[in-house]
């Protein structure tokens, strides 16, 4: 029975207790280098450690190694990066629209080279080369000094801090983004390849609002230097570098596939269906559903939907609009499309709500 | 900076609010949907929904706890896509969690189960609150983040062994408070 329950009991915690909990992880922070100070003055755990240099001095070799060799198969290029199992490989249609990248920024202990980027309509992709210093261990910035070097593809065993520390290197953590409000971003999500301890790449992917021909706009790219064994816990924006890559990006247009309309406009509850507009990038398809809330309680219900024969690996997102209005928005889909569509609406455990044809408008 | 600030630049619809959220926060958040999924791409994929729905839901809404907040968000998230994908291996920290508190709650009706887990969710969350703070902190990291056993050994400095026994009886417990509470025979 009662994995479900417990799962969904679960769900139900507090957010007070689950906060408390979180601060908790937190606080760690704070105490990890006096624990870590107790233990270095323990005679094995100071045999243990230099052991583990070694073995790291020798996996960051390999690690260098690899590096040059993915450079040379361009294993970290924005076509590989984007391709994963659920999506298959980027269309040839959008391969060919990749545009090579020359903007750079030099920040205290690090450098970074936009290289590669992708736009259309819906989408910017951007691959991103940042450099360490000597002297820096680079991590992304949404790891912590408390990151396991394994859990991020870095040889060893250990934290990003007890490993900077044993080679008397300070860490620096980078970060890239997109102007949200500039391109009316709808979601970002960031990956990293770890290339070695001082080299990695991102790959950043954006679903954007605002269209134009040529798109003019900055990346933005943040670094934290983090002094290991001297660990602040408290979070200080000032000591955050910021710096800006300008940007230029010539946009691909989509064009329009149909507009097609509910057989039963009514049938789902708390919902009454407008239109549904396919569009093809060269990344796929894009759909567009439109609507009128009527019950907001019973439309809180509904998670996501799915069309027969069409698959969306992109940004999905459906609900109401800062004008009241409802809209679901798809991205990156792939497969048949007819002159009638079976629109399949799923609650929040997916399960299916109800189901609507939409036939092409003539 | 402190979570009423950053409450605050979403409030204000200011793009830094996210890159504020990711920063304080963007390690747990991920890492949380990483202990559901064990996919690293796909956790990135849930911890950006997250920050989106954060971003798409304040206002109206304005969490008192921003961190657990987006984290809850991600979890949900990631327990969403787990289920949808059929095909995905029981073996993630989130299956070993429930495995292990599985067989402490009761054997409830199919039906309503919904209001069932809310009502069993009241009971845990009351059951966590009589607890001490490092059993409660315990407990959650395990059964809610899905923390691994040599995670917390890592974090606190005690062994895997000693925190599965202190979990085993914090189990044990939790039955016998349902118990007492009705909630099983």
């Amino acid at each position: 029975m009662n994995r479900k329950l417990v799962s969904n009991a679960l769900t139900g915690i507090d957010e007070e207790l689950i906060a408390d909990a979180l601060d908790f992880r937190v606080d760690e922070g704070s105490r990890a280098p006096e624990r870590k100070k107790n233990m270095a003055n323990h005679g094995s755990e100071k045999r243990r450690a230099s052991r583990r240099l070694v073995s790291l001095a020798l996996a960051a070799c390999l690690l260098l190694a690899l590096a040059v060799t993915a450079y040379a198969l361009n294993l970290f290029g924005l076509r590989e990066l984007y391709a994963n199992p659920n999506r298959g490989e980027m269309p040839a249609e959008a391969q060919a629209l990749i545009e090579e990248q020359e903007g750079f920024a030099q920040g205290e202990g690090f450098s970074c080279r936009v290289l590669e980027s992708y736009c259309d309509e819906n989408n910017v992709i951007l691959t991103l080369s940042v450099t360490a210093e000597a002297g820096y261990v680079l991590a992304d910035s949404s790891e912590d000094p408390f990151t396991e070097l394994q859990s991020i593809g870095l040889a060893g065993e250990g934290t990003l801090e007890e490993y900077a520390m044993g080679q008397g290197r300070k860490l620096i953590f980078v970060g890239a983004a997109l102007p949200w409000e500039d391109l009316g971003l709808r979601s970002e999500g960031m990956h990293t390849e770890y290339l070695s301890d001082g080299e990695l790449i991102l790959y950043l992917e954006a679903s954007k609002s605002v269209s134009a021909p040529v798109i003019e706009t900055v990346c933005r790219i943040t670094a934290q230097i983090v002094e290991p064994g001297n660990l602040d816990p408290e979070y200080d924006p000032a000591a955050i570098q910021r710096l800006e890559i300008p940007l230029t990006m010539r946009e691909s247009e989509g064009s329009e596939i149909g507009v097609y309309l509910p057989e039963e406009p009514e049938a789902i509850p708390g919902l009454r269906l407008g239109e549904l507009s396919l569009r093809r990038t060269p990344l796929g398809l894009t759909l567009r559903l439109t609507g009128t809330p009527t019950d907001r309680a019973a439309l809180g219900t509904l998670l996501t939907l799915r069309v027969e024969g069409l698959e969306f690996h992109g940004s999905g997102r459906m609900g109401v609009q800062p004008d009241g209005s409802f809209q679901a928005d798809f991205e990156q889909g792939q497969g048949e499309i007819g002159d009638s569509l079976s629109v399949s609406f799923l609650d929040w455990d997916k399960q299916p709500v109800g189901t609507v044809t939409f036939v092409r408008k003539k | 900076m402190q979570d009423e600030e950053i409450v605050a630049l979403f409030l204000e619809r200011s793009e830094q609010a996210i890159e504020e959220l990711n920063r304080k926060y963007g390690g747990q958040i991920r890492r949380v949907a990483d202990h559901v999924l064990r996919d690293p791409e796909d956790a990135e994929e849930c911890a950006s929904d997250a920050c989106l729905q954060v971003w798409n839901s304040i206002p109206p809404r304005q969490p008192s706890h921003l961190g657990a907040y987006a984290c809850k968000i991600a979890r949900n998230l990631a327990i969403n896509r787990y289920r949808s994908n059929s095909a995905q291996k029981r073996n993630t920290l989130y299956d070993v969690a429930l495995d292990e508190l599985e067989e402490t709650v009761p054997a409830l009706s199919t039906v309503e189960t919904e209001a069932e887990a809310r009502e069993l969710a009241d009971y845990v969350n009351r059951f966590l609150r009589g607890l001490e703070r490092e059993d409660r902190v315990l407990f959650l990291r395990r059964y809610w983040f899905g923390d691994s056993l040599s995670e917390i050994a890592a974090s606190t400095g005690r062994k895997p062994h000693a925190l599965s026994v202190r979990l085993f009886r914090l189990r044990q417990k939790l039955q016998d408070y349902l118990k007492k509470e009705g909630m099983m025979a």
